[in-house]
């Protein structure tokens, strides 16, 4: 116990020699979030090139009014998350949409138009897959601001139509005119606040849009975390762990002690990086629906968690890998491939069902999933953490002893 | 004999590196063990050090087989090995800390065998600032944490310059003096001739060698299959 304590001083003292230069590498992979965060909320180029996700249309194709009511939605469209809309017949659409080639299906009931005419309501259904992290939020946006849009075109023509009264038919009384058109409107247009109901089959994150990414930033950063360990974690020497372990200090205890040293510097990093980011999102202006009643300290153990995940995995890396570049290279190639596939950049129900399915398994699958809950207020499983990072050290203190007995 | 090595064997897979090395050792003896390149020298070292398990074999000091008993061969054996074991970014100290009880290491730096090593002279500095010989003192200065009695040290004086490896080749007569025993893998002459016996690894085995200094015939002898 005597030379685990020893050695766990030792590596902290070692870890303390590089924190000026792991800063430094924190503080460049802080601005690279704060910069990416700028232009997920400032919105990208509207070109082709952006959709990124198809929602397939079930309902009267033939139907003049339905295609330009879906004329409309793609034509208004505004939302940094291009939406194409495909029509398709009820059992393509499913099938489609369960294997993952469409993110969504909107239903319009048979009647819809007619409906609309007599001033009556039959709701528009949207079906998501399991999983849709992202994918309402984002739905109910387009939606609302389509008809935000909607709105203020039908004004623009009550205006229109009240000076042509004016102009052209002085028999008539201007204001009545308007009067009824607005009674029309408030009749036929506003009574349809129950106009669409998202139905989502399954799982639901319910987290709004700077919720979300505001999760995939923080996974991606403590992914990217590992590279800055790389003079800490590739100076290590084959003859001292094997010279330990011949003074019976073995694979196990050595990877404890390394591991609780690098996990105290990364936790140390994350929580300055995330008392810098907080700062910066209070005064940049930029709101978080979730957190705008949380107190920073209330993360402060939902990050301890997942930088335990991260770490864990890191320090696997660092023991596969033979050599500082070789090292600084696979962290950023597994944190790039998992933040991608997680869902960090994209909302991951944009994915194919099996993309899906392979980053929910994932360490920051799990990440995501977990940050995404505190959130939301709930507590989360942080077991998932927990067995990963469990199954990395043991992978690593395996590698370890196979290592010395070469 | 005070220490036999009896019939130690050691694969790595299908490949034989050792297949039954055997030979005898006494009380304040230097033990060279030459070889070519691959021959097994350092794997014959890491095996009697408890690094590497063997597939057979023995290590009798004193009538107890160390490869059985894992305390008594971390008590009575140190290993220093080709590289030098050290933490590179952290003072001669704190890799010293790491092995010594703070008791056992003041009374060592103040009149014991880490002052006839002269570490005392670069406590202070970072490992990775330290000449070759000074990483050398300092990794058998950490290896002797617990006054061993047999001393295993791969190549210890290459790539030094002469001081350097004058300083530790006295280092390696005091402790013989002492009636400590070295085992020593090497290829160089001057090591050589310090020791009072030599064998020769050649197939997986150990055969008595006279080195009489001839570099030539040694360099003959290390050709042959």
């Amino acid at each position: 116990m005597r030379r685990f304590f020893v050695y766990f001083v030792l590596q902290c003292k070692r870890a303390a020699r590089i924190l000026p230069h792991t800063l430094l590498i924190t503080a460049l992979l802080c601005a690279a979030a704060a910069l990416a965060g700028t232009l997920i909320s400032t919105g990208r180029a509207n070109d082709e090139a952006n959709q990124i996700a198809v929602v397939a249309v079930v309902g009267d194709e033939t139907n003049p009014y339905v295609r330009i009511g879906v004329d409309a939605l793609e034509t208004f469209d505004s939302s940094r998350e291009e939406i194409k809309f495909r029509f398709m017949d009820e059992q393509t659409a499913l099938r489609e949409l369960r294997a993952g080639r469409v993110s969504a299906m909107m239903y319009l009931p048979d009647d819809f138009v007619e409906a609309l005419c007599r001033g009556e309501v039959h709701p528009i259904r949207f079906l998501t897959p399991e999983g849709t992290a992202g994918l309402d939020t984002l739905l109910s946006a387009e939606l609302a601001d389509a008809v935000a849009k909607l709105m203020t075109e039908t004004q623009n023509a009550q205006y229109g139509a009240q000076m042509y009264a004016m102009d052209y038919l002085p028999e008539v009384d201007p204001y009545e005119v308007d009067n009824e058109l607005v009674d029309r409107y408030f009749a036929m247009v506003l009574s349809r606040h129950r106009l669409f109901s998202v139905q989502t089959v399954g799982l639901a994150d319910a987290l709004s849009f700077a919720g979300y990414y505001f999760c995939g930033l923080v996974v991606a950063f403590l992914l990217l975390t590992g590279m800055s360990a790389v003079p800490l974690m590739s100076a290590r020497t084959a003859e001292l762990e094997r010279t330990l372990r011949a003074r019976g200090f073995g694979a196990p205890g050595q990877v404890a002690g390394e591991f609780a040293a690098y996990y105290l510097l990364m936790l140390l990093l994350s929580l300055a990086a995330g008392a810098a980011g907080w700062f910066l999102l209070r005064r940049s202006g930029l709101a978080i629906p979730e957190l705008a009643d949380s107190a920073p300290a209330a993360l402060v153990p939902a990050l301890a968690a997942l930088v335990l995940c991260f770490a864990a995995m890191q320090f696997f890396l660092y023991e596969l890998a033979p050599g500082a570049l070789s090292g600084a290279l696979a962290q950023f190639l597994c944190a790039a491939v998992q933040a991608y596939v997680c869902g960090c950049f994209y909302p991951y129900s944009f994915f194919p069902e099996t993309l899906q399915r392979l980053g929910a398994a994932l360490p920051a699958g799990a990440a995501m999933r977990y940050l995404s809950a505190r959130l939301r207020g709930t507590s989360g499983q942080v077991s998932a953490l927990l067995a990963w990072a469990l199954a990395f050290l043991l992978l690593s203190a395996a590698v370890r002893a196979w290592r010395c007995r070469r | 004999m005070t220490g036999q090595i009896r019939d130690i064997q050691k694969s790595y897979g299908a490949h034989a590196v050792l297949r039954g090395v055997s030979f005898d050792a006494e009380y304040g003896e230097a033990v060279g063990i030459v070889g070519a390149n691959g021959s097994g020298k350092s794997t014959l070292l890491r095996v009697l050090a408890g690094v590497l398990k063997p597939q057979g074999g023995q290590f009798l000091w004193e009538g107890s087989d160390l490869l059985r008993s894992r305390p008594a061969l971390e008590q009575t054996v140190a290993y220093v090995p080709q590289g030098t074991p050290l933490i590179d970014e952290l003072s001669a100290l704190d890799n010293l800390r790491l092995w010594y009880a703070p008791q056992a290491l003041r009374a060592s730096l103040e009149g014991g065998m880490l002052r006839e090593l002269g570490v005392q002279e670069f406590l202070k500095t970072p490992a990775a600032q330290l000449s070759g010989g000074m990483r050398k003192r300092l990794s058998i200065g950490c290896a002797i944490a617990r006054n061993p009695r047999i001393l295993l040290l791969d190549e210890p004086t290459a790539a030094l310059d002469l001081a350097a490896r004058e300083r530790l080749l006295d280092y390696f007569f005091s402790f013989r003096a002492r009636g400590g025993l070295i085992l020593l893998a090497t290829h160089d002459l001057r090591e050589l001739s310090t020791c009072s016996r030599c064998f020769m690894l050649r197939a997986g085995v150990a055969e008595p060698y006279v080195f009489d200094g001839d570099a030539r015939r040694l360099a003959t002898e290390l050709e042959k299959p």
